[in-house]
């Protein structure tokens, strides 16, 4: 009702709205640049500039940036390390770029006026797709037909097989969807959350000061959740990388 | 806490959505399927590079720095454990200096204790039979010397008596005679 009478300032829908900016079209198919490429091109820029400003000066004793660069490093790294072992070594450049990317999309996304890329479906849902393709190609190269294994797990009886096949195969194809709904829903929510708490602080008047605290709150809560939802996706990533390597569970 | 807000926010935005759809002719803009071509290239041109610039740039100096670091540290620890054993050795040589010289003074010291109480003992009775054959020496001077005070005395005493005779008697008294006066 209220959004009736001020539908710009309480629609918490509108910030994900995707607007061209200039158009391009091949054949049918358009891709045109977009606010959503432009948030994409931006946070790769960021990281790039992020690890260049970190790595300009490489010494023994780093400086600010670069203890942040080494310890994001380190971090993914030890991720990999612990979930997948040695093996896993040629995915960590996907998997770093992959946690760093979808970081700071979470965290461009919560600064006013900006787009969260990673609130659209057709990126979580790209990044999961590419994922589950990746890891079934490699857990077949890898294994042959004895990744087919992973969908009966040793030790259960037989007159189970009807019952926990099709349940590991389900589980096994909703992957992707979880992987990328997971993410996309969280910052669908807490971006329309964040809106809709700064429209009752207009709308309140004095009284906004309630919702404003409530704000701040679900503000450094959302700075967790992005942080947290980059390291969820990420160690999923690694989890299913873990499988197709050894699928012996 | 996080999925009940999925949860609030969820029926929130179907709420809003149906407004905006009233407003804007459209779902979600999730959901707008037109939107994807665009998206998902953009994705692919904007991870490829993100990719390539980790996989070649960014990760081989992070590693580099890393390992350098930790060779490094490994490095210095080593040189330091190395340093310790020498200060150790070091030490233990120098006490073993000071054992063998303070040894070697207490020796030196009983040594030379050992002559020099020989010395002073020798030259104690080197002195010792000097003082006694002087005390000797004077000693027999000395009755010699009572001898003839003796004599002299005894020869004066008995001329004394012949004189003191001759006087009162003019009588000769015999030296022999004299001398049995004496005592």
């Amino acid at each position: 009702m209220s959004a009736e009478k001020t539908p710009n300032l309480i629609d918490p829908i509108h910030q994900f709205v995707i607007t061209t900016i200039a158009p391009i079209k091949v054949g049918n198919l358009d891709i045109s640049f977009t606010n959503s490429s432009q948030f994409m091109v931006i946070a790769t820029i960021a990281i790039m500039f992020f690890f260049m400003l970190g790595l300009s000066k490489r010494s023994i004793i780093p400086n600010r940036f670069q203890i942040m660069c080494e310890l994001s490093y380190e971090f993914i790294a030890d991720l990999l390390r612990t979930n997948v072992g040695d093996q896993g070594r040629a995915f960590f450049p996907f998997v770093f770029s992959l946690f760093m990317f979808i970081f700071f999309c979470n965290l461009i996304g919560l600064i006013p006026y900006t787009f969260t890329v990673t609130s659209h479906f057709a990126v979580t849902f790209a990044f999961a797709g590419l994922i589950f393709i990746g890891v079934t190609v490699l857990g077949f190269a890898k294994n042959g037909f004895g990744y087919l294994k992973m969908f009966y797990p040793s030790g259960v009886p037989i007159y189970m097989a009807p019952i926990i096949i099709p349940i590991e195969i389900i589980s096994y194809l909703s992957r992707p969807v979880a992987l990328s709904v997971r993410l996309m829903a969280n910052m669908l929510a807490g971006h329309s959350i964040i809106k809709i708490f700064a429209g009752f602080i207009v709308m309140m008047g004095f009284f906004g000061v309630i919702p404003l605290a409530g704000l701040v709150a679900i503000y450094a809560l959302e700075t967790f959740i992005a942080f947290l939802q980059a390291y969820i996706f990420t160690i999923l990533t690694c989890i299913y990388l873990n499988d197709a390597l050894h699928p012996h569970h | 806490m996080n999925y009940i807000k999925v949860l609030i926010s969820t029926i929130l935005t179907l709420w809003s959505a149906n407004s905006f759809a009233a407003s804007q002719g459209g779902g979600l803009p999730q959901m707008d399927i037109g939107s994807y071509p665009s998206q998902i290239f953009w994705l692919i041109i904007t991870f490829g590079a993100l990719y390539v610039f980790m996989w070649k740039i960014a990760i081989p100096q992070l590693r580099t720095t890393v390992e350098e670091r930790k060779d490094k540290v490994s490095m210095d620890l080593n040189d330091a454990e190395q340093l310790k054993t020498e200060a150790k050795s070091i030490l233990e040589e120098y006490e073993a200096k000071i054992t063998n010289s303070n040894l070697e003074a207490a020796s030196i010291y009983t040594d030379s204790k050992t002559d020099i109480d020989k010395k002073i003992e020798l030259s104690k009775k080197e002195t010792d039979e000097k003082i006694r054959s002087l005390i000797d020496e004077s000693q027999s001077a000395l009755v010699k010397k009572e001898n003839d005070a003796v004599e002299e005395i005894e020869a004066k005493t008995i001329e004394t008596i012949q004189s003191i005779v001759e006087k009162f008697t003019d009588e000769k008294v015999v030296e022999e005679d004299a001398r049995k006066y004496l005592n």
